[in-house]
Order: C-alpha cells, then structure tokens, then sequence
C-alpha cells in the first residue's frame, strides 16, 4: 500500500485513526500494532511471516542479554573479589556470543534474500576466471520477492540488539513492543531509522492522547509532502524516465536537464514520503526522526549526508563505522602504520579504512550490484580526497580560513557539492555503470541544448514552480523559521484558506492521468 | 596529570589550521566533524595508551578541548 494512494491516507490512516480514538488510552499502542501488521499484510502478503520471524529474533535475543545482565548485576556483588572479575568476563562472552548470533541471523536473512542473486553472479564471474577450475556453469539461487522494508526494520533491529547489549537500553519484556517498534506502519517502508530508545517511551506509552495540534500538524505535513510527491517528483519523473531509458537518443543538454530533474524528483520523492510518514505518525503524537534538514545548503559531500538521509547516516555511523575503526585488528592496523610511516599515517589510514567499509555499505545497501558499489565509492573518494587536499590547500591559499567565513566561499562551496552531488545522482540513476559512463561522457563533450528532448512548457512551469517553492520552505527552514507553528497563530480563516489552497494544488497540479505514470517510491524497493 | 596544551596540539595535529581556546564549542560549531572525531580518537589512544569505547564517544566527551582532557584523564585512572 503506497503512502501516496486514497486507499492509504483517505481509508487506512482514517480507519487507524479513528480506531485508536476510540480504545482505551492504555490499549491504544496495541491498536497501532493491529493496524501496523494489517498495512505490512496488505502490502506484502504471506512475506509477513518473514518479518514476524526477524521480530522474534530480536526479541527472544533482546530478553536474553537483558538476562544477562541481570545476572551479572544480581549475582556478581556476592562473589569473592577474585572470582567477581572472571564471573564478569565469562558473561560478557556469553554475551557476545548471543549479540553475534543474533546479529548473524538478521543479517543471514537479508543478504539471502537481497543479495543471494548479486554475489552468486559475483562468484559465478570468479569462478570461471579461475583457469584450474575452468568452470563456466551456474549456481542456482531462489528467486525470493524482498519483503516489505527489510533493509530497514533489519537495520533497526540491530541497532535495538547493539544498544540493549552496550546497555544504552533496557530490552522490550514483550514481544509486542518490539513487533510495534519494527513494523509501525510509517517507518517500515522508507525508514526513517528509529533508535528504539528515542521512539520507546511515546510509541509503547500507555498514555497516549489525541490532541488537535497533533492531528493538525500532522495532516499538514502530509500534505506538504503530497505535494511534493504528486506535483513535483511524479511530473518530473516522466521527463527523467524518458532521458535515462532511452540515453543514447538525447544530446548532453537533455541529459543535463534529466539529472537535475532526477535530482529534483529524488528530493521532492523522498523528503516527500518522510512528510507523509512524518505527519501520519505525528496524528498519534509519535514523534519519528527527521530524515532530511535542507541538503542542497550543504557545504561538502560530508555535511551533505549528514542532511540527505541522515538517520542511515547516523546509523552507520554508530553501529558500523566507530565500532570498527574501534575494534582490535583494525586498532592493530593502526599501530602498523604508525610504526611504518609516522603518526600522521597511524592516525588517518584506519580511519580511511573505516570510511571507505561504510561507504561500500551505504552503496550496498541502496541495491545489490556494482553500480551502487560504486555509488558509494564515488562519496568516499571525494571525502577522501577533501581530506587529503586539505593541508596542501591551506599551505597553496593561506587566507583560506578567513575565505571559509565569508558569503562568496560558502556559496561556492553550496554550489560545488550540489554538482558532485548531481554526478552521483547520475550514478545511481543510470541502468548500470556502462550506460553511465557513457551519459557522462557525452555530458561533457557533446553538449547540444537544440536538441533536447520536447518539453511541455506547462510542465516545465509547475516543475519549475514546484521546485521555487521548496526551496523556499528549505530558505525558511534553515533560518529556523517554523512555517506550521507560523500558520497555527494566524485567523482560522486564514488557516483553512491555507489547508484549502494546498488541497486544491495537490488536486490540480498533480500528475494524474493518461500522460503521467506515477512512480513507486523509490527508496520502498530498498 | 596532563595539560589542555598537549590536547590542543593533538587537535592541531588532527585537523591543520584548528586552534580552539579550551572551551570553544567544537562539535555544534562543525569545527570536528564525526571523521575528524575518529582521527582524534586514535591520536589520543596512541598518544596517552588509553582504551577509548564507543560507548565513550558521546558528544559531551568531545565537544570542548577541556572535555577531551576530563575524558583522557578518567580513562587513565580507570
């Protein structure tokens, strides 16, 4: 069930609503968790048993290490000083070992079922390469249908693991509340991901009350997004389809004009969906991370990410890259280095390492194959070479510091990620690496802007407006300018005037109809 | 006992041209970003052999010179 359809907003928000409305408030949250395993059934049928199993998992694993430390806490203090220490290294074992089979299970499923086809293709090509085995044959691998947001609530459930097992927080006791935690509608399809010791305390509570700002503020949002689904990405999508299917007809200016508008559609699709998810929790007074903050003011490929996406951001970051710059064979590699080749060298290579792992996973994790391997590489490697550049820099331009404060530099450093950011989205748009090299080169060499592809102008113009717009509310956005809280101040009729023009913009300047094929959500097949 | 000189020079070290006061606020200012965190914490489990976890990397052990000094001095101890 798409976010973006009546079905959705118009029976099953309403019906989700109106049933928690009525329960009793201790009761409300296992309303939310009915209406969360109906969307996942009705959006993926019998792969629900798929999800109910990674649940479980997480739960039945969670119980455990909270046992554990339980009986650490319970039975320690009575053992003799000596034995205390050795009583507490052997759990801390026990403990790993449960996290670590945990983790293997959750993992095992989603790399058989996403990547199974991607590494049998990748060692089928090694295989063959190997003149002693000489084998050119197949491995047969099931062709699984991915169940609905497994990247995610696999994601979140290791992150729930890792936390409860460093102790950061107290496991579920029910399995109710983990089921809750994984499958709340919002986020199961497109994320954001939740830490379950942000979202706990609001989604489990047995207090939960409706309140009119909530339900407000949280249709707004959803609008705000509609908006930027069907008027913006949808219209959009017709002309970027047209140029990336079909590359080798169009001139560099359409292909040009095509990435900036998969830039535009990828922006407006996903920060849309997050308004929707966002909104659709906030009627509850679930309170989700945010997912975006104004990418396009970035200043470098780094603070980009840390805008665009930034709850996988942060998630990698926690869970991936720290722990393993951090742990023992890569603190080793450190001292190697630093032994070698200098201290410079032992403090800045196992970090490269580290980023260079968790840019190959965010590549990964957006698709199995090369061309999203790549994807990330392409962000480490200008993250790399930023900061490699960077002493050579302040020693070419030493006024540098001083130019990072002023408008011009920061403007040109805006301007500078939004183009490196527009190759990577070429990347990741492209039908594998092939076709974007070639749309690449011929970006550069054979640019020809009479030869664009028709355009309809009425289109252009709604895009065109649409994209003004949101940029504008980003402009608002980053002088922490609330528009909502803005708008909740003013006369009702001018609040309704409002809630009614946004209707009518959605009604009338979406892209309904013969001429459009709205597209799926990008980011739910990952 | 060490000195908040030697954490700032660290810091030097770590990112070229960076010269904070003690209590300069160095994550919300974006002057260290979450990259440049690593880099300092190996320099600083080198440099003074401490065991830094990630349960130590909170915002509050890094976001001032003087911080990263009260960190490296109760990770001594310990």
């Amino acid at each position: 069930m798409a976010y973006n359809t009546f079905l959705y907003f118009g029976l099953f928000l309403g019906a989700a609503y109106l049933g928690w409305l009525v329960a009793p408030a201790r009761r409300r949250p296992l309303v939310l968790l009915a209406f969360s395993l109906l969307f996942y059934w009705l959006s993926a049928g019998r792969y629900i048993l798929w999800f109910v199993a990674a649940a479980v998992i997480t739960w039945a694993v969670g119980l455990t290490l909270g046992r554990l430390d339980e009986l650490v806490a319970d039975a320690a203090p009575l053992l003799p000083k000596p034995e205390r220490k050795a009583y507490k290294a052997k759990v801390a074992v026990l403990k790993r070992s449960v996290l670590g089979a945990g983790c293997l299970l959750l993992l095992g499923c989603l790399v058989w079922l996403k990547y199974s086809p991607f590494l049998r293709k990748v060692l089928v090509a090694a295989l063959a390469r190997v003149p002693l085995f000489g084998w050119v044959g197949d491995l047969p691998v099931p062709h699984w249908v991915l169940p609905l947001g497994i990247s995610f609530y696999t994601l979140m459930a290791l992150g729930y693991l890792v936390d409860v097992s460093r102790g950061v927080c107290p496991p579920a006791r029910r399995l109710w509340q983990v089921l809750l935690y994984l499958s709340f509608w919002p986020h199961i399809v497109e994320g954001p991901f939740d830490r379950y010791r942000d979202l706990a305390p609001t989604l489990l509570a047995e207090n939960q009350h409706p309140t009119y700002q909530n339900l407000a503020f949280g249709a707004q949002r959803i609008l705000w997004g509609l908006f930027k689904k069907v008027v913006v990405a949808d219209r959009a999508n017709a002309y970027v389809k047209a140029v990336f299917d079909d590359f080798v007809q169009y001139s560099g200016g359409a292909t040009l004009l095509g990435t900036l508008l998969y830039t535009l559609q990828l922006y407006a699709e996903f920060s849309g969906c997050m308004d929707i998810v966002l909104g659709s929790a906030e009627i509850f007074g679930i309170p989700l991370a945010e997912n975006f903050r104004q990418p396009f003011f970035a200043s470098s490929i780094g603070e980009f990410w840390r805008r665009w996406h930034s709850t996988l951001g942060a998630w990698l970051r926690e869970y991936l890259f720290q722990p393993f710059i951090m742990s023992k064979p890569v603190v080793r590699f450190g001292r190697f280095c630093r032994a070698k080749l200098g201290p410079a060298a032992g403090r800045t290579l196992p970090v490269a390492l580290g980023l260079t792992v968790t840019w190959a996973a965010i590549g990964l994790w957006h698709g199995a194959g090369w061309v999203y391997l790549v994807y990330g590489l392409y962000y480490c490697a200008l993250q790399l070479l930023g900061q490699a550049a960077e002493p050579w820099l302040l020693k070419a331009m030493p006024g540098l510091p001083a130019w990072r404060k002023t408008w011009w530099y920061k403007t040109f450093q805006i301007g500078r990620t939004f183009l490196l950011v527009n190759v990577g989205m070429l990347l990741f748009r492209s039908n594998g690496m092939a076709n974007a090299l070639y749309m690449l080169r011929h970006l550069a060499v054979k640019y020809n802007a009479s030869l664009l592809i028709k355009v309809d102008a009425r289109d252009m113009a709604v895009l065109a407006l649409g994209a003004a717009l949101i940029l504008l509310v980003d402009v608002l956005h980053e002088r922490g300018v609330s528009i909502r809280r803005g708008l909740a101040t003013k006369p009702l009729p001018l609040r309704w005037a409002a809630y009614i023009g946004g209707v009518l913009l959605v009604l009338v300047f979406g892209a309904y109809g013969d001429h459009y094929d709205p597209a799926a959500f990008i980011y739910a097949q990952f | 006992m060490h000195t908040i000189e030697e954490i700032l020079a660290i810091l030097a070290e770590v990112k070229p041209g960076l010269a904070p006061t003690a209590e300069e606020e160095l994550i919300k200012t974006g002057l260290l970003d979450s990259v440049e965190v690593m880099s300092l914490v190996m320099s600083l489990s080198e440099e003074f052999d401490i065991e830094i976890t990630p349960l130590d990397l909170k915002e509050e052990n890094f976001h001032t010179a003087a911080a990263i000094l009260a960190l490296v001095e109760r990770l001594e101890n310990e």
